[in-house]
């Protein structure tokens, strides 16, 4: 991240070939791990339960 | 040199003869609104952020797709894009949480690798030009005074042919969900409508709706949805009526200096931006506006840079 800001804050014109792809690659691999994140399967919502009330000694 | 762009307004009065969708969506929406926006150009302090994160996106998007119209292939096309937003944005300071130069080049990389291998292609206009970047002035045939037609002025994004059929493409971009709802309010719609009319009278195609490219701009990620909207012959007939209606309403309001304030908008969506404005008593509201509002005009006229 801090090589990111720093890519950021330097003055664009003196920024190279290699920097630019530095910040693309940096975004493709974010694009990446926020695609696995919106695709991986959510943990089972813990089923409801029922109670039966008639079985209930009240 | 930079030309001054002309006055949207006849000389020496508010009545405003070159009208875009942002000026008559305001009217349609409150003849007040209408007058504190356009007239008197108030803004609220931190609108402005939202307006251009909006511009810059897609003005990059689109200097993306006139490189792939010259024939530069992807790659190379996406880094010239990052090297000449880098260069323009370099002096933006933006403390907002998702609308920064950040977020701003993270969406644009995002959203050109999204759709990388898109079955959009760019339309090309008879002259030879890609149709990106395309400001229109359409002359409408009823006048705003003797011998000043009015015109219906826009800026499409880009036109693109899509399952060969012809579409303007508009850029849009939201902080809520890219859910069926949200897409629901391009129709009815007037800039949409507005954009069909445009497309179909100045460049000659027949176009059959608008694309909307939505994008959902969050602190850690963008995410993209599309959808479109098409209107019938029909309902642009009607449109262009009710717009000739429109601008007598404003008309008259200008003459007579009178901009009643419509309630039923003040509180739809987040509300309007007015809403505390409007609900103090008229004698404070001058100062209330000062305090958390700046000056800052919006012409139709003004050529995008």
């Amino acid at each position: 991240l801090s090589e990111l800001s720093e890519l950021f804050d330097r003055d664009p014109l003196k920024l190279t070939k290699t920097d630019r792809r530095a910040i693309i690659q940096k975004y493709r691999d974010d694009r990446q791990k926020f695609l696995l994140g919106q695709k991986a399967p959510r943990a089972a919502k813990p089923k409801s339960q029922v109670i039966d009330l008639d079985s209930l000694d009240i | 040199m930079v030309e001054e762009a002309q006055s949207p307004f006849i000389e020496g009065t508010n009545i405003q003869f070159a009208l875009d969708s942002t000026s008559l969506g305001a009217a349609k929406k409150c003849l007040r609104y209408y007058k504190q926006t356009i007239i008197d150009g108030w803004r609220r302090r931190d609108e402005s952020v939202h307006l251009r994160w909006g511009g810059e996106f897609a003005k990059w998007l689109e200097f993306y797709h006139k490189c792939r119209a010259a024939g530069i292939d992807y790659e190379d096309a996406l880094e010239e894009t990052l090297a000449y937003l880098l260069y323009a944005t370099f002096e933006w300071k933006s403390d907002h949480p998702t609308k920064n130069r950040e977020t701003l080049v993270r969406s644009i990389i995002w959203y050109l690798d999204a759709y990388k291998d898109d079955l959009a292609k760019t339309l090309i206009l008879k002259d030879g030009r890609p149709a990106v970047e395309l400001s229109f002035k359409l002359e409408l045939p009823w006048n705003a005074a003797t011998g000043k037609p009015y015109i219906l002025c826009g800026h499409i994004d880009r036109m693109i042919e899509y399952d060969d059929a012809a579409f303007v493409q508009d850029q849009k971009s939201t902080g809520g969900s890219l859910g069926a709802y949200y897409f629901k309010q391009f129709s009815p719609n007037g800039q949409m409508s507005g954009y069909t009319v445009a497309g179909k009278a100045i460049f000659d195609i027949a176009i059959s709706g608008v694309m909307i490219d939505a994008v959902k701009v969050l602190v850690g990620s963008t995410e993209f949805a599309r959808s479109f909207t098409s209107r019938t012959q029909g309902q642009l007939d009607e449109w262009l009526e009710d717009t000739r209606k429109w601008t007598g309403i404003i008309k008259f309001a200008a003459e007579n200096d009178y901009w009643p304030m419509n309630e039923n908008s003040c509180h739809t969506y987040d509300g309007c931006a007015f809403r505390e404005v409007c609900s103090q008593d008229p004698k404070v509201r001058q100062s209330y506006l000062e305090t958390y509002f700046h000056k800052s005009f919006w012409n139709p006229l003004e050529p995008r840079l």
